[in-house]
């Protein structure tokens, strides 16, 4: 058992008010929520879970049913939400507060359902799981369903939506739009009342590539793979007829120009001298279609676990993922992929928010900045490109127009923010920059 | 509106040479006349609070407030205290309506229009100087109903969807793509110049070109100030500094003669782009009178009720005036934070069923899809549909979609596959819904089968209401996050929240 779940169930089964938990991706979040439950079931607490999506809510009732068999888990959800059919049987699900058992129980419900239902220290505990996706304006109506509360998230992801103006409350002391743990981590007055952890260990990537991604966090954190361990290989050698096929070679055997493989690298195609398409980049979807194609072609095989390092399994297109940040941009990715073979109608190609909590072996990533030639604060935000470089087991491949680093250099960030607040535009650009230099270090942008 | 349909509208527009109507309807509300007051400002460079003020309803001729130094604050709120009087009568005041029986009530819709956005945040630097001010003056009551009124104005143009208050340039832009870039839209007689007579694109740009040489923000143009005023100021200031003189009276006339036809062209401006839109054949969307009702009462929440209070005897009812550096209690924060959310979904769910444009527009988004019915399960239980656009829709199992046109005609997602673009949906209603014109047919209708229909996500914005308003219904004072980690050893709540947080 982890030092992190000893503590927090001590934590449960004790008073403190607030523990945090900062957890780095593919770090168990889930796992030490579900272990740490042991602690509160035996001293009877009534225990509420609270995540931000009904899918997630669904996830951690099937969890909780698997560790713990002989207890049951009740999900509240709303009136018309239908149950899962893969769903485990010991799960109930309620839709009425007044359906709720009396005396010890885990409860598992979105933050919305919660806020929702009027309740006044119903409950012992509330966990909330995604924790830094909770903005605090949504933190407050469900304070009360509980007088003890644990944080569970990663605080380097894509911080909550804001789909309206935020300026009125740019500079007050508890701003509405932001993460719930940032603000309870920032206030010096609740130095005494919190208890601060991190998970210490990504499961999910790579040895050098947890290296890059901890960029991303004001905290260390280490790899359970050790160097080499996980890889891309091509078995197959083909001549490379398109740009995109000599991007894919030049980048796979610049991953393997050293003893031992790294495992990102950043593809680039040139920007056209007439300027970037005003709507959709087809080219760069295109690209990005023959960069998975390639990838295939090659006949790859990949090791995702200690297991495979001496036994790489060939990469199939089910093992590959693709993301970027614009819905037009995936569209025209999954058009150009269906077109170049139907047997990549599986290949999953969607927005990094919906990547979150999601893996696979390679992911192929279009890098946020390509196209955008005057970064905004929204473009510089790093949240989505740490979410776009943390999801793949083995290897993930970045393509990209190649205007970004001379954007960046052009663009330098007016530290415009209001008085007292951090300069997190600032902090994005350095954080690009310093993406961008890593793979140029290591001669991995192709 | 994505970057990337405003860019491609634009050079639309430009290839037309001229401004193109975007949207199928206006998507602004313009109130009739005695509903609307027109305000424009101008200020000395460099100044905080206005040199002239021009207030009046279109197609009257507008009142003008000009002081010869906009530097003495005496003078300025001896002008803002006459100013105020037409503000606060045309808002309903109690306290300021010209004769007892013309008095409202209860609050009425009022509407102002400003000529650009500095106009408006001169309305906060006016809310600044007088809402709290404890200076001791003949008719300071009028200045800090003012201030106040200045602040709900300004927080209120924040609130997605409002139509209390309308900056022109961004009403003409809502209703039209300009050919020209986003920075000099915000020039309203740049934008006026392109809505012109002119037959071709480069008449018509050199036009707009020519009307931005004449300012219309609340700063004159520097070489303008310089030339025509300077002296003028200098001449008023210079010993024996006194109004009541003839020369003082003479130069005084001088100064307000320039900064009032400045203050005249700012108005009519404003009055042009009324008509421009009232002239528009295409008519407003249905539903704004849904917005128009709803902001009404949203107004009358954060204004006019407190303008009550302020006239109760009763210390319970002490008024609740919003923060005038945002808000730093961080309950009325994160109150006000989800009230504009479940606005900006309300402006949404209003104004898409009456615009196809609007529509198109969120289908792009990802945010709902074009979808022919395959399939209808007896009773209407379920419908299974396939869309044909967008390739990726950007909805959620669980989550709620409206038939386009038809707004209480709803469906819940139970599932989706965009390996082959199926969706299954649970309508929400059995009975036909009379109120939905030619779709008024019961779910289970056989006749919904092989029906193209549109379906928008509906965000569903009660539940939003409601989760800000359990925000608000404890007593803790909210004023600091430690007031929740101790409320349950509190004995006593010290700190009043109701005193605002200045």
């Amino acid at each position: 058992m982890s030092s992190v779940v000893k503590a927090l169930r001590t934590f449960v089964a004790g008073s403190g008010a607030i523990a945090v938990v900062k957890a780095p991706p593919g770090s168990g979040k889930t796992f030490t929520l579900v272990e740490s439950l042991e602690a509160g079931m035996k001293s009877h607490r009534r225990i509420v879970i609270a995540a931000q999506t009904n899918n997630q809510v669904d996830e951690i009732c099937q969890r909780i049913a698997d560790r713990y068999p002989e207890r049951s888990v009740v999900r509240f959800s709303g009136s018309g939400y239908q149950r899962p059919a893969d769903i485990d049987e010991r799960v109930v699900f309620i839709d009425k507060k007044n359906a709720i058992p009396d005396g010890p129980v885990v409860m598992v419900a979105t933050v919305a359902k919660l806020a929702l239902s009027k309740f006044d220290g119903d409950f012992d505990i509330l966990f909330v799981d995604e924790a830094w996706q909770m903005a605090w304006a949504d933190f407050l109506p469900v304070r009360h369903v509980a007088d003890r509360y644990v944080f569970i998230g990663d605080p380097g992801q894509i911080p909550p939506t804001v789909a309206i103006d935020v300026d009125r409350w740019e500079s007050s002391e508890h701003p509405p739009h932001q993460a719930t743990p940032t603000l309870i981590l920032e206030n010096p007055s609740l130095v005494g009342l919190r208890t601060e952890l991190q998970l210490p260990t990504c499961r999910r990537l790579p040895y050098d590539s947890v290296r890059l991604v901890n960029g991303f966090y004001d905290f260390e954190f280490d790899s359970d793979a050790k160097p080499g361990e996980r890889f891309v290989r091509p078995t197959k050698k083909a001549t490379a007829e398109t740009p995109a096929a000599e991007g894919v070679d030049r980048a796979l055997a610049a991953m393997w120009s050293t003893s031992r493989p790294t495992t990102t690298s950043i593809i680039q195609m040139p920007t056209p001298t007439g300027g970037l398409p005003v709507g959709t980049d087809i080219e760069l979807a295109r690209f990005t279609a023959a960069v998975v194609a390639r990838l295939l072609e090659r006949r790859c095989e990949v090791s995702t676990k200690v297991d495979e390092k001496n036994a790489p399994r060939p990469l199939r297109p089910v093992d590959i993922g693709v993301v970027s940040t614009h819905n037009l941009m995936n569209t025209a990715i999954q058009n150009e992929l269906r077109a170049l073979s139907p047997k990549f109608a599986s290949i999953r190609v969607t927005t990094p928010e919906r990547w979150q909590g999601l893996e696979k072996p390679v992911m192929v990533a279009v890098h946020p900045l390509s196209g955008v030639m005057s970064p905004s604060a929204f473009d510089l935000e790093t949240g989505r490109l740490c979410v776009m470089a943390s999801r793949h087991q083995s290897a993930c491949f970045f393509v990209t127009r190649d205007h970004v680093s001379a954007t960046l250099d052009d663009h330098l960030p007016l530290a415009d923010q209001a008085l007292g607040c951090h300069d997190a535009v600032g902090k994005g650009h350095a954080l690009h920059r310093a993406f961008l230099e890593y793979h140029r270090e290591r001669n991995l942008i192709v | 509106m994505t970057n990337e349909i405003r860019t491609t509208r634009r050079l639309r527009a430009w290839h037309e040479g001229r401004p193109l109507p975007r949207g199928e309807k206006v998507n602004v509300h313009v109130g009739d006349d005695d509903e609307v007051l027109c305000l424009s400002f101008v200020r000395m460079g460099g100044e905080s609070l206005p040199w002239g003020v021009a207030v009046g309803h279109p197609h009257q001729e507008p009142r003008i407030f000009t002081v010869p130094d906009p530097r003495d604050r005496d003078m300025v709120a001896d002008m803002m205290v006459e100013v105020g009087k037409v503000l606060l009568e045309h808002f309903g005041h109690p306290s300021f309506a010209s004769d007892e029986d013309e008095a409202m009530t209860m609050y009425e819709f009022r509407q102002i229009w400003v000529p650009g956005v500095s106009h408006l945040e001169l309305l906060h630097s006016i809310a600044f100087a007088y809402a709290r001010t404890a200076w001791e003056r003949p008719e300071v009551e009028v200045l800090r109903a003012l201030g106040n009124l200045a602040n709900c104005l300004f927080v209120e143009a924040q609130r997605p969807g409002q139509q209390t208050v309308v900056v022109a340039p961004h009403a003409l832009t809502t209703a039209f793509d300009f050919p020209s870039s986003p920075v000099r839209q915000a020039h309203l007689g740049h934008l006026l110049a392109w809505m012109g007579r002119e037959k071709s694109r480069e008449s018509r740009l050199r036009a707009a070109t020519e009307a931005e040489n004449l300012s219309v923000a609340t700063t004159l143009d520097p070489e303008f100030e310089r030339t025509r005023l300077e002296s003028l100021v200098e001449r008023w200031n210079a010993p024996p500094r006194d109004q009541r003189t003839a020369k003082g009276k003479r130069v005084a006339r001088d100064i307000d003669n320039v900064v009032a036809e400045q203050l005249r062209h700012r108005h009519a401006l404003v009055v042009r782009t009324i008509d421009v839109l009232r002239r528009d054949t295409r008519g407003a969307n249905p539903g704004l009178a849904e917005l128009v009702r709803i902001g009404t009462t949203k107004f009358a929440r954060l204004w006019w009720d407190q303008v009550v209070r302020e006239r109760s005897a009763n210390p319970d009812e002490r008024p609740y005036w919003p923060g005038l550096r945002g808000d730093n209690n961080a309950r009325q924060a994160a109150f006000a934070y989800q009230q504009r959310v479940a606005s900006s979904r309300q402006a949404l769910h209003s104004l898409v069923h009456g615009d196809r444009t609007l529509q198109e527009e969120e289908l792009q988004r990802g945010h709902g899809v074009r979808a022919k019915v395959v399939a209808v399960e007896a009773g209407g239980a379920r419908w299974t549909l396939v869309y044909d656009f967008p390739s990726l829709p950007d909805i959620k199992v669980g989550g709620s979609m409206a038939i386009a046109g038809a707004p209480k005609m709803q469906v819940r997602v139970m599932a989706v596959s965009n390996s082959d673009r199926t969706i299954v949906v649970a309508p929400n209603w059995s009975a036909p819904k009379n109120s939905s014109g030619p779709l008024a047919k019961r779910a289970g209708d056989p006749t919904w089968r092989g029906r193209q229909l549109i379906l928008i996500e509906d965000f569903p914005v009660h539940f939003t209401e409601s989760s800000s308003y359990r925000i608000l219904d404890k007593t803790e004072s909210g004023f600091d996050i430690l007031d929740h980690f101790r409320h349950s050893i509190a004995t006593e709540i010290v700190e009043p929240i109701d005193g605002g947080d200045e």
